[in-house]
């Protein structure tokens, strides 16, 4: 049983960071994240490879579209977006329930599991230790990151290109909830709603997060772990 | 002033008309209308409180269960401000967003609630009740919303409220207490939502998880937003679309969804936020 418990506490800390990080860096609450998330899941009808570059391409056009927009009117404009592309799966597939194939099932310490999932859970280890390393480690660009999170004018007038890490931060966050959806949905049925659920249970471990301030990116992991054993 | 009066005497015939139709026409009108009462309660909190919810569909659907589980439980519609309320502790800015991840999570949790075996996906039934008694009853309700809307919000308490709204910081510094104000406001808000959660039930005859998604949850600022967020402008936005809904649905799958997407962008790019950010 704990590993299925773990490895969902994995996927759902870098999806919570992955929240996290717009929130604080991008200054929005990105309520098309869970669109995005099902997208992908829809994107593995025909590849899987694929998925990563179409999220990449909605980070960048919420990117556009929403610079120049205050946190509030920003994540207004990342629901409306949520729900076009909700809208557009339905119109394209027609179908309410779609059951999404998979490859190969095996077995990881006698736990029975898809493929796609373990990669899912793989990517996501990467990804988040790899932040963990970045957000433990004393270098220049976790600095920036640090001003920007504290004050967005205070980090231009530092000289710092604000709009450019926005524009990273976006497009990398809808990249990674893309792709992680086109795996974690395999052997399901799935629906345009689906991604609802994913983006309420990560944002609520954001949230929770959220309230340690400095110390929110090095403890997602143990209370998304806490959170998954919880439930 | 001639557009007033024209969107006035529209809603009025708009009134009228369904009662020579048949069948399908009266519940077409009847779903208008009371998602009309539910844009009017939702209106309320967003010009008189100024607090924007796109959680409504809490105190709607809650009291919608309540019924279909037990009719004699709508007495405790009005306590579903409780469940919406509490909410206000994350501030005008992030209040619509907090509430509408809360309605998305009791989207889920109403296909939990089973009771004697009924509910789950498939919803529960509500007792059956004539379709010309609800649609009366509707329009009854209607005049009775605004009437009490009107004067709320011209009495004494009325002015209190939108002081408040403007600067709770000045509101207590001349001696009134927000917090009491507040809940007074919402009271009203989630019961008018409440009411028309009921006769949704009464006139569909069931109830089911859907009442909490999204179509309810942004039904009220969608239609306010094409309405231009005056009162009887609303009321004909909230029939606009949900005839709009029902005759392209067939053709375009959740037609009423291109219309959300469309309103809400739209939305961020034209619509101010939070009269006042002086929250206490």
């Amino acid at each position: 049983m704990i590993v299925p418990i773990f490895f969902s506490a994995v996927i759902y800390a870098s999806l919570a960071i992955c929240i996290l990080l717009s929130y604080r860096v991008a200054k929005i609450v990105n309520l098309s994240l869970g669109s995005i998330y099902t997208l992908g899941g829809y994107l593995s009808l025909f590849n899987s490879f694929v998925s990563p570059i179409f999220g990449a391409l909605i980070g960048l056009l919420l990117h556009i579209f929403t610079r120049r927009l205050d946190l509030s009117r920003a994540t207004l404009f990342s629901l409306g977006l949520a729900i076009a592309i909700e809208e557009f799966l339905r119109i394209i597939f027609r179908a309410e329930y779609i059951l999404l194939n998979y490859s190969k099932i095996f077995y990881f310490f006698n736990y029975k599991i898809l493929f796609e999932h373990f990669l899912a859970f793989l990517i996501s280890a990467a990804f988040l230790i790899s932040f963990l390393i970045f957000e433990l480690k004393k270098s220049l660009s976790k600095l920036k990151l640090k001003i920007i999170e504290e004050d967005l004018e205070n980090a231009e007038i530092y000289g710092i290109d604000t709009e450019k890490i926005r524009a990273i931060v976006l497009i990398i966050v809808s990249a990674f909830f893309c792709c992680i959806g086109s795996l974690n949905l395999r052997g399901g049925l799935v629906t345009p709603t689906i991604g609802w659920l994913h983006l309420i249970f990560s944002l609520f471990i954001a949230t929770i997060a959220n309230a340690f301030r400095e110390k929110a990116y090095i403890l997602v992991f143990p209370i998304s772990l806490g959170v998954c054993l919880l439930i | 002033m001639f557009i007033d009066i024209t969107v006035r005497i529209l809603v009025f015939v708009l009134l009228i008309i369904p009662v020579f139709f048949d069948y399908y026409i009266k519940l077409l009108a009847a779903s208008a209308l009371i998602l009309a009462i539910f844009t009017i309660s939702w209106l309320y909190l967003e010009r008189d409180l100024g607090w924007e919810s796109f959680g409504h569909s809490i105190p709607f659907g809650v009291s919608a269960y309540l019924f279909a589980i037990n009719p004699l439980l709508l007495f405790l519609s009005p306590l579903t401000t409780f469940l919406l309320f509490p909410l206000s502790v994350f501030g005008k800015s992030i209040f619509p967003f907090a509430s509408f991840i809360f309605s998305v999570f009791f989207w889920y949790l109403a296909h939990h609630i089973v009771v004697d075996g009924r509910g789950g996906e498939e919803g529960f039934k509500v007792l059956s009740v004539n379709l010309d008694h609800v649609y009366f009853l509707s329009v009854a309700l209607f005049i009775f919303s605004y009437l009490l809307i009107w004067k709320v919000s011209e009495s004494n308490l009325g002015l209190k409220i939108k002081a408040v709204r403007d600067d709770e910081i000045a509101a207590r510094a001349i001696g009134i207490n927000p917090l009491p104000v507040k809940m007074f406001g919402f009271t009203i808000s989630c019961s008018l939502a409440s009411i028309a959660g009921i006769l949704h039930a009464a006139a569909f005859g069931y109830v089911s998880p859907s009442i909490f998604s999204p179509y309810f949850s942004l039904f009220p600022f969608v239609a306010a937003t094409i309405g231009g967020r005056k009162l009887w402008s609303c009321v004909l936005a909230s029939y606009l679309v949900v005839g709009l809904s029902w005759f392209l649905s067939p053709y375009v799958p959740e037609f009423h969804y291109i219309i959300y997407a469309l309103a809400i962008i739209l939305a961020s790019f034209t619509h101010g936020y939070a009269r006042s950010s002086k929250n206490i």
